[in-house]
């Protein structure tokens, strides 16, 4: 199931609140989370929710076995059985086929998600920073939890231990700054992230060869769908979360700002970047030691986690490439350089990148790439464009203008003035109505990340 | 607690909004028709195990929710008007659907002429500026003609890519799954409230189809006369210049289909008589069919040819249907289509015939009926014989001792009435649903006289040509 389809939300929502709220016991209450995050899970794959379930169950079994042992060889030998097992689980059911294992699974949706949370998870209980769950119920709870079980963010489970623990509180501050911030991602999925995905599929999926504007308007459009799309996700999942009396992390802050790539990245799926600079880079040496062997084989798996596909990998080391330019000398170079200017600079790195991250085919991609750098004898631009550009410029110029920071203005402004503050019902309710009117008659909108 | 009011208004809005369209949502009547995409909307699942360990009951689930949606065809109507908000128009030209691509490739078009023999003299019309232009860089590069485009949907019948909608050939509700078929299409382009549907065909799969209808020539006895006519769609009379190469060049598909027939199969150039008359309204503006007035031209084009005689247009009782909508707002979405609705006219022949209808699904069973069945507005075009899933005999008071076969698409239903006055029987066969086969049931009932009428797409299209071929074999 996803969120921004009518069945989750006006069937499933209401239902899995109705039954939340309607106790006032937390073990109540997290049964009823388990048991619609079942149907959710299931919904989608009917079958590998028990791969999920069972991975959750022999993880908190080994993880209680690790805290029993904390400190001594058998311990570490239990925790590196459990996080190889994990890694075993996500490198057969997702890469099964780039392995070119017998078999071919098909992707179990949010595999490469709750995966990561297990790893982190018996991490920190083998360092002792955690306490080991001993409730299948609640470890079970916090790997499935639907909010954040398909697409994230990545939510380690120190930030919510005592949410899952404990009890968890259940104001209107909360239900209403949920409420807000699942509309806001609604419409960043619905109205903004679909419309400029349809634009950027016309683009990209014919014939790679075409005019220069043509190709980078087409990549440019999709660069804006997946930070919709991504972000858009992130936000509901936040927004549920908090309704639920959860605090999940941050996923994006405004990553078309960035001055450098680096910064990109500091500000880009932020929870899939702190796992693997704590649990990859880290150890492999961090920045002590063999710093760019170290970012390149960061990069290398960060690119990988996106997809069962080399391309995916390709664009990781594209960036680990930049960042270590950046590292050895760009950043100190550059130090004094204006924003208006890195800005841009960045960008045009970030949006070229997305051209690798688009085509699993690298004749295709290749195509494309060529397209982009002139390199295709095509015209500078051609009417297709024009009429592309000038046919979606309402779209463009407001997603444009969200990929600035100007919400936290208008966030700061509602604090400040009260009569504002009626006003977002308003603007919520309005959301949810335009989004269900876009919904009708669109079949399903999957998510981007749903594919990895 | 006043604190919190904005708060308390804020989940209480939400509530409310939530609760309400849930209920209407779940309990008011749900659409089970759209008359403006003029497509049955999709059935709720039957249950099995097997559908359900594969994902896809719940899949299908999914999808009938947001597909039968109360009031459907409001909402969507107020999607496209906030979709047409979404940007302005260039050129007055919107696009939908249409994907970047060097449609030069798609063009192999006018330079190569393609040869022609004197039974199949090729179609006279002034090469437009545009084309001639691919003409002289394809002839520059002296590089060899591509018969094979990079639209692969053309030659695997595979929708191409990025083109999600599997756009129904059949306009009636009636139609089975197996007739639902991806058509060579690059998209839609709107220009002066006319719905454009870009072509996307290829020669090589004018060739397969010259192939089809050439098996005939051997299959039927020399007596009986093969033709042939391919019909152009609008958008190669009305697309604006420079958006010309965005659409392949039927006419050139024409010719080449036409020079790859077999001598004794005889070619009707319907394109010649369209083209002489696009300022008369020839297509319908809001639908992918023409108009019944272009049916008209260009069954006087076969009458010619087939050497029969006919009745001119004023001798027919003209009907007028006010405010039509056709198939080109569903399939484009487009607001000003729909706001811009049109008369569909359509004629009733004058002299006396009486109609039987053989329903493919039991085909022993003859059905007195009627030429014309009454529809919704929006259906008009399935006037004709109620639209497709059917056998039609004709028997009219002609008595020139000629039989026709018609193996048409829903194009050729248009030429049905002024066929009336031509023909002693009409025998009118969809391609897509007929049960027999094809040579023998022609012989059984002495057919003098074989038209194969299709639209210029479905003569590009693997799926069509397919089920020509299959007409000759035993079912």
């Amino acid at each position: 199931m996803i969120f921004a389809d009518l069945l989750f939300i006006f069937v499933f929502l209401p239902a899995v609140l109705l039954c939340y709220f309607a106790f006032k016991n937390t073990t109540y209450r997290n049964i009823v989370l388990v048991a619609f995050s079942m149907v959710f899970y299931a919904w989608g794959e009917p079958v590998m929710v028990f791969l999920m379930v069972g991975t959750s169950e022999v993880n908190r079994l080994l993880a209680i076995l690790v805290e029993k042992h904390k400190g001594t060889k058998k311990g570490k030998l239990i925790a590196i059985v459990a996080i190889s097992l994990t890694l075993a689980t996500l490198a057969v059911f997702k890469y099964g086929g780039l392995l070119h294992l017998p078999f071919k699974p098909s992707l179990p949706i949010g595999i490469s998600f709750y995966t990561f949370q297990i790893i982190a998870y018996m991490v920190e209980v083998y360092k002792g920073n955690t306490k080991a769950q001993k409730s299948s119920l609640k470890f079970l709870m916090y790997i499935s939890l639907f909010p954040q079980l398909i697409a994230g963010p990545i939510v380690r489970y120190n930030l919510v231990e005592q949410q899952i623990s404990g009890t968890r509180p259940t104001n209107v501050t909360n239900i209403s700054y949920g409420i807000t911030r699942f509309t806001i991602g609604l419409a960043k999925k619905v109205l903004l992230a679909n419309q400029l995905g349809a634009a950027a599929r016309t683009v990209l999926d014919g014939n790679v060869v075409m005019s220069v504007s043509g190709a980078w308007l087409g990549v440019f459009l999709f660069a804006l769908q997946i930070y919709y799309d991504f972000s858009g996700y992130s936000d509901m999942a936040i927004g549920l979360g908090r309704i639920f009396g959860f605090s999940f992390p941050e996923n994006f802050n405004y990553p078309y700002i960035s001055q450098s790539i680096s910064e990109f990245w500091r500000r880009w799926h932020m929870t899939l970047g702190g796992f693997f600079r704590d649990y990859v880079y880290i150890p492999l040496g961090g920045g002590r030691r063999m710093v760019f062997r170290n970012l390149l084989i960061t990069w290398f798996l960060t690119g990988l986690w996106h997809g069962a596909s080399w391309n995916f990998a390709l664009w990781g080391v594209y960036f680990g490439v930049l960042i270590i330019i950046e590292k050895a000398f760009l950043l100190k170079v550059t130090e004094k350089v204006p924003a208006l200017i890195k800005i841009p600079f960045t960008l045009f790195f970030v949006v070229f990148g997305w051209a690798l991250f688009y085509y699993t085919d690298f004749e295709r991609m290749w195509g494309f790439i060529k397209s982009l750098l002139a390199l295709n004898s095509m015209p500078l631009t051609d009417i297709v464009t024009t009429n592309l550009l000038y046919d979606k410029i309402a779209v463009i110029i407001i997603a444009l203008l969200f990929c600035m920071p100007i919400y936290r203005y208008i966030e700061r402004a509602i604090e400040r003035m009260r009569a504002l503050q009626y006003i977002v019902p308003v603007v919520n309710v309005a959301i949810v109505f335009l989004c269900v009117i876009m919904l009708v008659g669109d079949t399903h909108n999957p998510f981007l990340y749903y594919r990895f | 607690m006043k604190n919190k009011l904005p708060q308390i208004i804020n989940v209480a809005a939400f509530i409310l909004v939530i609760s309400a369209i849930s209920f209407a949502l779940l309990f008011m009547p749900r659409t089970e028709v759209s008359l403006t995409e003029q497509r049955e909307l999709e059935k709720l699942p039957v249950f099995s195990w097997e559908l359900l360990l594969s994902g896809e009951f719940t899949r299908q689930i999914n999808i009938y929710f947001s597909d039968t949606v109360p009031e459907r065809d409001r909402l969507t109507a107020i999607a496209s008007f906030i979709n047409g908000m979404s940007g302005v128009s260039i050129d007055g030209v919107t696009l939908h659907n249409v994907e970047f691509s060097d449609k030069a490739d798609d063009i192999p078009a006018i330079e190569l002429e393609p040869e022609t023999s004197d039974e199949n003299p090729p179609i006279e019309v002034e090469p437009e500026v545009e084309n001639t232009e691919t003409a002289v860089i394809e002839t520059v590069t002296g590089e060899p003609p591509e018969f094979v485009t990079d639209d692969s949907s053309a030659v695997t019948g595979d929708s191409p890519e990025g083109w999600d909608g599997v756009i129904e050939e059949s306009v009636t509700g009636d139609s089975p799954a197996d007739g639902v078929v991806d058509i060579a299409n690059n998209g839609i382009l709107v220009y002066q409230n006319r719905g454009l549907m870009l072509y996307g065909g290829s020669f090589a799969m004018g060739e397969r189809y010259a192939a089809a209808v050439n098996v005939y020539r051997q299959l039927l006895d020399n007596s009986v006369n093969i033709y042939t006519m391919v019909i152009p769609t609008a958008v190669e009379f009305y697309c604006p210049g420079n958006y010309r190469h965005l659409s392949g060049d039927q006419r050139a598909n024409i010719n080449h289909i036409h020079s790859n027939l077999n001598p004794g199969v005889i070619p009707v150039n319907a394109y010649s008589a369209l083209s002489a008359r696009v300022n008369e309204d020839i297509y319908l503006r809001t639908d992918h069919h023409w108009a019944p007035l272009g049916a008209y031209y260009a069954t006087e084009e076969f009458a010619n040819t087939a050497g029969v005689s006919f009745t001119p247009l004023s001798d027919y009782e003209r009907v007028v249907v006010p405010d039509y909508v056709g198939t080109m707002y569903g399939y484009s979405g487009d607001i000003k289509i729909k706001n811009n609705p049109e008369d569909f006219v359509y004629f009733k022949p004058p002299n006396s015939y009486t109609t039987t209808y053989y329903n493919y699904d039991n085909p022993e069973v003859p059905i007195p009926s009627s030429l014309f069945v009454s529809q919704p507005t929006s259906m008009s075009y399935s006037i004709f014989m109620g639209g497709d899933a059917k056998i039609t005999h004709i028997v009219t008071d002609v008595g020139n001792g000629r039989k026709l076969a018609i193996f048409k698409d829903s194009y050729g239903n248009a030429l049905v009435p002024f066929m009336v006055g031509s023909f002693e029987e009409i025998f009118v066969i969809d391609i897509r649903y007929f049960p027999y086969n094809a040579p023998a049931y022609l012989k059984e009932n002495g057919i003098t006289d074989v038209l194969f009428a299709n639209n210029i797409f479905a003569a590009n299209t693997s799926g069509m040509i397919g089920y020509i071929e299959q007409l000759t074999v035993d079912s």
